[in-house]
Protein backbone atom coordinates (compact mmCIF):
# COMPACT_ATOMS: atom_id res chain seq x y z
CA UNK A 1 0.00 0.00 0.00
CA UNK A 2 1.69 3.47 -0.57
CA UNK A 3 2.22 5.93 1.79
CA UNK A 4 0.28 8.07 3.45
CA UNK A 5 0.20 11.50 4.87
CA UNK A 6 4.32 11.53 5.08
CA UNK A 7 4.83 13.11 1.87
CA UNK A 8 6.63 16.39 4.12
CA UNK A 9 8.67 13.92 6.50
CA UNK A 10 10.11 11.94 2.65
CA UNK A 11 11.10 15.34 1.42
CA UNK A 12 12.73 16.51 4.32
CA UNK A 13 14.60 12.75 4.67
CA UNK A 14 15.43 12.67 1.07
CA UNK A 15 16.89 16.07 1.21
CA UNK A 16 18.82 15.20 4.52
CA UNK A 17 20.75 12.47 2.13
CA UNK A 18 21.10 14.49 -0.51
CA UNK A 19 23.27 16.56 2.01
CA UNK A 20 24.79 13.57 3.68
CA UNK A 21 23.44 14.56 7.44
CA UNK A 22 22.31 11.74 9.92
CA UNK A 23 18.81 11.88 10.72
CA UNK A 24 16.59 10.38 13.63
CA UNK A 25 13.03 9.71 13.40
CA UNK A 26 11.25 9.18 16.36
CA UNK A 27 7.37 8.94 17.59
CA UNK A 28 5.00 6.81 19.92
CA UNK A 29 4.84 3.16 18.89
CA UNK A 30 2.71 2.67 15.78
CA UNK A 31 2.96 5.81 14.14
CA UNK A 32 5.03 4.59 11.36
CA UNK A 33 8.41 4.57 11.79
CA UNK A 34 9.71 1.26 10.58
CA UNK A 35 6.78 1.53 7.58
CA UNK A 36 8.66 5.22 6.42
CA UNK A 37 12.26 3.66 6.84
CA UNK A 38 11.25 0.81 4.42
CA UNK A 39 9.87 3.36 1.87
CA UNK A 40 13.49 5.26 2.46
CA UNK A 41 14.88 1.47 1.82
CA UNK A 42 12.56 1.32 -1.17
CA UNK A 43 13.49 4.24 -3.07
CA UNK A 44 17.60 4.08 -2.52
CA UNK A 45 17.39 0.27 -2.76
CA UNK A 46 20.97 0.28 -4.39
CA UNK A 47 23.07 1.83 -1.37
CA UNK A 48 20.93 1.32 1.63
CA UNK A 49 21.44 -1.52 4.28
CA UNK A 50 18.58 -2.05 6.78
CA UNK A 51 19.74 -3.25 10.35
CA UNK A 52 17.52 -4.77 12.62
CA UNK A 53 17.69 -4.36 15.88
CA UNK A 54 18.58 -6.10 18.84
CA UNK A 55 21.86 -6.54 16.80
CA UNK A 56 25.24 -7.70 18.48
CA UNK A 57 28.53 -5.97 17.32
CA UNK A 58 29.47 -9.55 15.37
CA UNK A 59 26.40 -9.72 13.63
CA UNK A 60 26.38 -6.00 12.49
CA UNK A 61 30.14 -6.45 11.16
CA UNK A 62 28.60 -9.30 9.54
CA UNK A 63 25.94 -7.86 7.82
CA UNK A 64 28.03 -4.48 6.48
CA UNK A 65 30.45 -7.61 5.17
CA UNK A 66 28.18 -9.34 3.05
CA UNK A 67 26.48 -6.24 1.81
CA UNK A 68 29.59 -4.73 0.82
CA UNK A 69 31.03 -8.78 -0.41
CA UNK A 70 34.00 -8.58 1.93
CA UNK A 71 35.27 -11.84 3.18
CA UNK A 72 34.99 -12.45 6.77
CA UNK A 73 37.90 -11.81 8.67
CA UNK A 74 38.77 -13.91 11.43
CA UNK A 75 39.55 -10.47 14.25
CA UNK A 76 37.24 -7.72 14.62
CA UNK A 77 39.63 -5.02 14.29
CA UNK A 78 40.81 -6.71 10.99
CA UNK A 79 37.36 -7.00 9.68
CA UNK A 80 36.33 -3.62 10.90
CA UNK A 81 39.21 -2.03 9.05
CA UNK A 82 38.53 -3.52 5.43
CA UNK A 83 35.09 -2.45 6.07
CA UNK A 84 36.66 1.41 6.67
CA UNK A 85 38.37 1.35 3.88
CA UNK A 86 36.01 0.12 1.62
CA UNK A 87 33.59 2.09 2.28
CA UNK A 88 35.87 4.99 2.25
CA UNK A 89 35.99 3.77 -1.43
CA UNK A 90 32.08 4.13 -2.41
CA UNK A 91 31.57 7.24 -4.63
CA UNK A 92 28.30 7.20 -2.69
CA UNK A 93 27.88 7.00 0.68
CA UNK A 94 26.26 4.34 1.82
CA UNK A 95 22.99 4.24 3.91
CA UNK A 96 22.34 2.93 7.25
CA UNK A 97 18.78 2.09 7.98
CA UNK A 98 18.56 0.79 11.78
CA UNK A 99 15.12 0.07 13.05
CA UNK A 100 14.40 0.75 17.14
CA UNK A 101 17.27 2.30 17.87
CA UNK A 102 16.99 2.65 21.33
CA UNK A 103 17.54 -1.10 20.96
CA UNK A 104 21.01 -1.45 20.13
CA UNK A 105 24.41 -1.55 22.77
CA UNK A 106 26.97 0.23 23.70
CA UNK A 107 29.18 -2.01 21.62
CA UNK A 108 27.15 -1.57 18.73
CA UNK A 109 27.27 1.93 19.31
CA UNK A 110 30.96 1.90 19.72
CA UNK A 111 31.15 0.19 15.97
CA UNK A 112 28.55 2.64 14.76
CA UNK A 113 30.76 5.87 15.90
CA UNK A 114 33.70 4.57 13.99
CA UNK A 115 31.95 4.70 10.29
CA UNK A 116 29.51 7.83 11.27
CA UNK A 117 32.07 9.87 8.89
CA UNK A 118 31.79 7.69 6.13
CA UNK A 119 28.33 6.43 6.23
CA UNK A 120 24.45 8.57 6.54
CA UNK A 121 22.77 7.00 9.27
CA UNK A 122 18.73 7.18 9.61
CA UNK A 123 17.76 5.65 12.55
CA UNK A 124 14.23 5.23 14.10
CA UNK A 125 13.11 5.21 17.74
CA UNK A 126 10.22 5.80 20.33
CA UNK A 127 12.22 8.41 22.35
CA UNK A 128 15.18 11.37 21.30
CA UNK A 129 18.44 9.30 21.86
CA UNK A 130 21.97 10.38 22.41
CA UNK A 131 24.15 10.05 19.20
CA UNK A 132 25.21 12.64 16.79
CA UNK A 133 21.93 12.99 14.97
CA UNK A 134 22.26 16.09 13.12
CA UNK A 135 18.13 16.28 12.23
CA UNK A 136 15.57 14.92 14.28
CA UNK A 137 12.08 14.59 12.91
CA UNK A 138 9.61 13.49 14.84
CA UNK A 139 6.60 11.43 13.26
CA UNK A 140 2.93 13.02 14.49
CA UNK A 141 -0.35 11.42 13.78
CA UNK A 142 -2.22 11.73 9.73
CA UNK A 143 -4.90 14.55 9.97
CA UNK A 144 -8.26 13.44 9.59
CA UNK A 145 -8.78 12.99 6.23
CA UNK A 146 -5.54 10.85 5.61
CA UNK A 147 -6.76 9.03 8.93
CA UNK A 148 -10.19 7.96 6.52
CA UNK A 149 -8.27 7.98 3.37
CA UNK A 150 -6.09 5.09 4.70
CA UNK A 151 -9.08 3.38 6.30
CA UNK A 152 -10.97 3.24 3.44
CA UNK A 153 -7.76 1.73 1.52
CA UNK A 154 -7.40 -0.98 3.52
CA UNK A 155 -11.43 -1.78 3.40
CA UNK A 156 -12.42 -0.57 0.42
CA UNK A 157 -14.36 2.40 -1.24
CA UNK A 158 -17.83 0.56 -0.67
CA UNK A 159 -17.30 0.61 3.13
CA UNK A 160 -19.83 2.37 5.09
CA UNK A 161 -18.74 6.16 6.28
CA UNK A 162 -20.13 5.10 9.08
CA UNK A 163 -17.29 3.16 9.98
CA UNK A 164 -14.69 4.94 8.00
CA UNK A 165 -15.47 8.07 10.34
CA UNK A 166 -15.55 5.35 13.63
CA UNK A 167 -11.74 3.75 12.91
CA UNK A 168 -10.41 7.77 11.87
CA UNK A 169 -11.60 9.08 15.49
CA UNK A 170 -10.95 6.01 17.34
CA UNK A 171 -7.19 5.77 16.06
CA UNK A 172 -6.54 9.15 16.73
CA UNK A 173 -4.78 9.59 13.28
CA UNK A 174 -2.20 6.39 14.48
CA UNK A 175 -1.94 3.95 11.47
CA UNK A 176 -0.89 0.93 13.58
CA UNK A 177 -4.24 1.52 15.62
CA UNK A 178 -6.26 2.23 11.97
CA UNK A 179 -4.48 -0.86 10.65
CA UNK A 180 -5.34 -2.70 13.81
CA UNK A 181 -9.08 -1.72 13.94
CA UNK A 182 -9.56 -2.31 10.33
CA UNK A 183 -7.98 -5.99 10.49
CA UNK A 184 -10.50 -6.30 13.97
CA UNK A 185 -13.47 -4.72 12.07
CA UNK A 186 -13.01 -7.12 8.86
CA UNK A 187 -12.82 -9.96 11.28
CA UNK A 188 -16.11 -9.49 12.84
CA UNK A 189 -17.67 -8.83 9.44
CA UNK A 190 -16.94 -11.91 7.96
CA UNK A 191 -17.97 -13.65 11.48
CA UNK A 192 -20.81 -11.87 11.36
CA UNK A 193 -21.19 -10.10 14.67
CA UNK A 194 -21.61 -6.48 13.20
CA UNK A 195 -25.64 -6.57 13.09
CA UNK A 196 -26.47 -3.40 14.31
CA UNK A 197 -24.19 0.61 14.83
CA UNK A 198 -23.92 0.16 18.62
CA UNK A 199 -21.95 -3.24 18.09
CA UNK A 200 -19.61 -1.41 15.75
CA UNK A 201 -19.19 0.54 18.19
CA UNK A 202 -18.80 -1.55 21.22
CA UNK A 203 -15.88 -3.69 18.71
CA UNK A 204 -14.36 -0.31 18.35
CA UNK A 205 -14.37 0.72 21.94
CA UNK A 206 -12.60 -2.76 22.89
CA UNK A 207 -9.79 -1.12 21.31
CA UNK A 208 -7.43 0.28 24.26
CA UNK A 209 -7.45 3.93 23.74
CA UNK A 210 -4.75 6.07 22.16
CA UNK A 211 -3.14 8.62 23.41
CA UNK A 212 -0.23 10.72 21.09
CA UNK A 213 0.44 13.52 23.56
CA UNK A 214 -0.18 13.86 27.31
CA UNK A 215 0.18 16.57 29.22
CA UNK A 216 0.73 16.47 33.05
CA UNK A 217 -0.87 19.95 34.36
CA UNK A 218 -0.18 18.93 38.00
CA UNK A 219 2.31 16.57 38.42
CA UNK A 220 1.57 13.94 41.47
CA UNK A 221 4.14 15.77 43.68
CA UNK A 222 2.44 19.10 43.71
CA UNK A 223 -0.23 17.21 45.60
CA UNK A 224 1.89 17.15 48.55
CA UNK A 225 2.85 20.75 47.96
CA UNK A 226 -1.05 21.78 47.29
CA UNK A 227 -2.72 20.16 50.67
CA UNK A 228 0.51 21.85 52.74
CA UNK A 229 -0.16 25.32 50.86
CA UNK A 230 -3.72 24.26 51.78
CA UNK A 231 -3.13 23.97 55.69
CA UNK A 232 -0.90 26.64 55.79
CA UNK A 233 -3.49 29.31 53.85
CA UNK A 234 -6.55 27.75 56.41
CA UNK A 235 -4.60 28.57 59.25
CA UNK A 236 -3.12 32.11 58.36
CA UNK A 237 -6.47 33.08 56.56
CA UNK A 238 -9.43 31.36 59.29
CA UNK A 239 -7.04 30.27 61.59
CA UNK A 240 -8.49 26.55 61.74
CA UNK A 241 -6.26 24.05 62.39
CA UNK A 242 -2.74 23.91 63.51
CA UNK A 243 0.66 25.43 61.63
CA UNK A 244 2.88 22.72 62.82
CA UNK A 245 0.41 19.84 60.98
CA UNK A 246 0.73 21.40 57.28
CA UNK A 247 4.77 20.81 57.90
CA UNK A 248 3.69 17.13 59.19
CA UNK A 249 1.67 16.76 56.41
CA UNK A 250 5.09 18.28 53.74
CA UNK A 251 7.45 16.66 55.59
CA UNK A 252 5.76 13.01 55.26
CA UNK A 253 4.43 13.46 52.03
CA UNK A 254 8.19 14.14 50.65
CA UNK A 255 9.46 11.24 52.70
CA UNK A 256 7.48 8.75 51.49
CA UNK A 257 7.79 9.95 47.61
CA UNK A 258 11.71 9.58 48.37
CA UNK A 259 11.06 6.09 49.82
CA UNK A 260 9.13 5.50 46.57
CA UNK A 261 11.65 6.85 44.19
CA UNK A 262 14.93 5.11 45.71
CA UNK A 263 12.55 1.52 45.58
CA UNK A 264 11.53 2.53 42.25
CA UNK A 265 15.47 3.01 41.37
CA UNK A 266 16.29 -0.08 43.27
CA UNK A 267 13.51 -2.14 41.00
CA UNK A 268 15.10 -0.88 38.01
CA UNK A 269 18.27 -2.08 38.76
CA UNK A 270 17.31 -5.37 39.97
CA UNK A 271 15.32 -5.62 36.40
CA UNK B 1 -15.24 8.06 35.44
CA UNK B 2 -18.52 6.57 36.18
CA UNK B 3 -21.46 9.05 36.47
CA UNK B 4 -22.28 8.75 40.33
CA UNK B 5 -18.79 9.56 41.00
CA UNK B 6 -19.87 12.77 38.78
CA UNK B 7 -22.49 13.67 40.36
CA UNK B 8 -21.45 12.71 43.68
CA UNK B 9 -18.48 15.30 42.98
CA UNK B 10 -20.62 18.26 41.91
CA UNK B 11 -22.96 17.81 44.74
CA UNK B 12 -20.51 18.15 47.17
CA UNK B 13 -19.01 21.10 45.75
CA UNK B 14 -21.99 22.73 45.63
CA UNK B 15 -21.79 22.14 49.67
CA UNK B 16 -18.68 23.51 49.92
CA UNK B 17 -19.50 26.58 47.82
CA UNK B 18 -22.29 26.79 50.97
CA UNK B 19 -25.27 26.64 48.26
CA UNK B 20 -28.54 25.57 49.04
CA UNK B 21 -29.50 24.79 45.20
CA UNK B 22 -33.33 24.32 44.17
CA UNK B 23 -34.96 21.12 43.52
CA UNK B 24 -34.60 22.57 39.37
CA UNK B 25 -31.18 23.59 40.20
CA UNK B 26 -30.14 19.93 41.38
CA UNK B 27 -31.58 18.66 38.54
CA UNK B 28 -29.59 20.97 36.08
CA UNK B 29 -27.08 20.06 38.87
CA UNK B 30 -27.04 16.16 37.93
CA UNK B 31 -27.85 16.59 34.56
CA UNK B 32 -24.60 18.42 33.22
CA UNK B 33 -22.92 16.21 35.57
CA UNK B 34 -23.10 13.75 33.31
CA UNK B 35 -23.82 16.07 30.29
CA UNK B 36 -20.50 15.80 28.66
CA UNK B 37 -20.02 12.01 27.95
CA UNK B 38 -22.86 12.30 25.78
CA UNK B 39 -20.13 11.46 23.35
CA UNK B 40 -19.85 8.07 24.11
CA UNK B 41 -22.92 5.76 23.84
CA UNK B 42 -21.38 3.14 26.05
CA UNK B 43 -22.47 6.09 29.15
CA UNK B 44 -26.27 6.56 30.86
CA UNK B 45 -26.79 9.73 28.91
CA UNK B 46 -25.07 8.64 25.59
CA UNK B 47 -27.64 5.84 25.70
CA UNK B 48 -30.54 8.02 26.00
CA UNK B 49 -29.08 10.41 23.56
CA UNK B 50 -28.33 7.80 21.05
CA UNK B 51 -28.69 9.14 17.55
CA UNK B 52 -26.47 12.27 18.98
CA UNK B 53 -23.52 10.11 20.97
CA UNK B 54 -23.01 7.90 17.73
CA UNK B 55 -22.93 11.10 15.92
CA UNK B 56 -20.20 13.04 18.60
CA UNK B 57 -18.42 9.61 18.69
CA UNK B 58 -17.85 9.27 14.78
CA UNK B 59 -16.62 12.88 14.16
CA UNK B 60 -15.17 13.64 17.05
CA UNK B 61 -14.09 11.25 19.44
CA UNK B 62 -14.76 10.50 23.51
CA UNK B 63 -13.86 13.18 25.66
CA UNK B 64 -13.06 15.64 22.78
CA UNK B 65 -15.57 18.53 22.24
CA UNK B 66 -17.91 18.13 24.87
CA UNK B 67 -14.58 17.91 27.64
CA UNK B 68 -13.03 20.98 25.73
CA UNK B 69 -12.98 24.80 27.03
CA UNK B 70 -14.75 25.70 23.85
CA UNK B 71 -17.76 23.64 24.65
CA UNK B 72 -17.58 24.63 28.82
CA UNK B 73 -17.06 28.16 27.59
CA UNK B 74 -20.17 28.19 25.06
CA UNK B 75 -22.33 26.21 27.31
CA UNK B 76 -21.41 28.32 30.26
CA UNK B 77 -21.82 31.70 28.32
CA UNK B 78 -25.27 30.49 27.10
CA UNK B 79 -26.95 29.85 30.36
CA UNK B 80 -25.86 33.48 31.55
CA UNK B 81 -27.53 35.19 28.82
CA UNK B 82 -30.54 32.48 28.73
CA UNK B 83 -30.85 31.24 32.57
CA UNK B 84 -28.69 33.84 34.74
CA UNK B 85 -30.05 31.90 37.98
CA UNK B 86 -28.46 28.23 37.19
CA UNK B 87 -25.44 29.24 35.41
CA UNK B 88 -22.96 29.00 38.52
CA UNK B 89 -24.88 25.17 38.66
CA UNK B 90 -24.08 24.72 35.38
CA UNK B 91 -20.55 25.83 35.69
CA UNK B 92 -19.81 23.47 38.37
CA UNK B 93 -20.97 20.50 36.86
CA UNK B 94 -18.94 20.82 33.68
CA UNK B 95 -15.89 21.82 35.18
CA UNK B 96 -15.74 19.13 37.66
CA UNK B 97 -16.71 16.64 35.48
CA UNK B 98 -13.90 17.60 32.83
CA UNK B 99 -11.90 18.07 36.31
CA UNK B 100 -12.39 14.18 37.27
CA UNK B 101 -12.02 13.12 34.20
CA UNK B 102 -8.59 14.23 33.51
CA UNK B 103 -7.84 12.48 36.54
CA UNK B 104 -8.13 9.24 34.32
CA UNK B 105 -4.96 7.79 32.26
CA UNK B 106 -6.45 9.05 28.97
CA UNK B 107 -7.29 12.36 30.48
CA UNK B 108 -9.25 14.89 28.22
CA UNK B 109 -8.76 17.32 25.29
CA UNK B 110 -9.21 20.63 26.79
CA UNK B 111 -8.19 22.55 23.73
CA UNK B 112 -9.72 20.82 20.84
CA UNK B 113 -9.62 20.79 18.43
CA UNK B 114 -5.75 19.94 19.39
CA UNK B 115 -4.83 16.75 20.16
CA UNK B 116 -2.96 16.99 23.08
CA UNK B 117 -4.51 15.26 25.78
CA UNK B 118 -4.31 16.93 29.77
CA UNK B 119 -4.10 14.99 32.92
CA UNK B 120 -3.84 15.83 36.40
CA UNK B 121 -1.60 13.74 39.16
CA UNK B 122 -0.51 11.82 36.09
CA UNK B 123 -3.89 10.34 35.56
CA UNK B 124 -3.85 7.65 38.16
CA UNK B 125 -7.81 6.46 38.07
CA UNK B 126 -9.14 3.94 36.00
CA UNK B 127 -13.16 4.56 34.55
CA UNK B 128 -14.80 1.79 36.44
CA UNK B 129 -12.11 0.69 38.65
CA UNK B 130 -12.03 0.54 43.01
CA UNK B 131 -10.54 3.97 42.86
CA UNK B 132 -13.50 5.52 40.72
CA UNK B 133 -15.63 3.76 43.06
CA UNK B 134 -13.52 4.54 46.41
CA UNK B 135 -14.24 8.45 44.97
CA UNK B 136 -18.26 8.05 44.37
CA UNK B 137 -18.38 6.28 47.75
CA UNK B 138 -16.63 8.98 49.68
CA UNK B 139 -17.57 12.08 48.15
CA UNK B 140 -21.47 10.79 48.56
CA UNK B 141 -20.60 9.63 52.44
CA UNK B 142 -19.32 13.59 52.97
CA UNK B 143 -21.77 14.79 51.07
CA UNK B 144 -24.51 13.22 53.34
CA UNK B 145 -22.27 13.78 56.52
CA UNK B 146 -21.52 17.38 56.29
Amino acid sequence: MELIGRNFEMEKIERYIRHEHHCLIYGIKGIGKTRLLKEIRKKYFHRTLLIQTPITPRELLSDISNFLRIEHKRSRREQMEKILSELRKRREKLIFLIDDFDEITTETRKILNKILSIVILIATSEKDVRLNFREKIELVPLKWHESKQMAMRLLGNETRAQVINLIATKSEGIPGVIFQLCKDYKIASELGELKSRRDLHMLMNEQKPCVWKRINIIPLPALVFLSYLFLVGRYLLYGIGRFEDAFLIAIFGYATMAVARLLWIERNIDE
Amino acid sequence: MISITHIGIAMLLTKFLKLSPSLASTIILIFFSIFPDIDINNSEIGFIFRPISYELEEHFGHRSITHSFLFLGISSLLFFILFPDYVIYVIIALFSHVFLDMLTYTGTKLLWPLNYRFVIFDGPVITGSSLDYLIAISSWMIYFLI
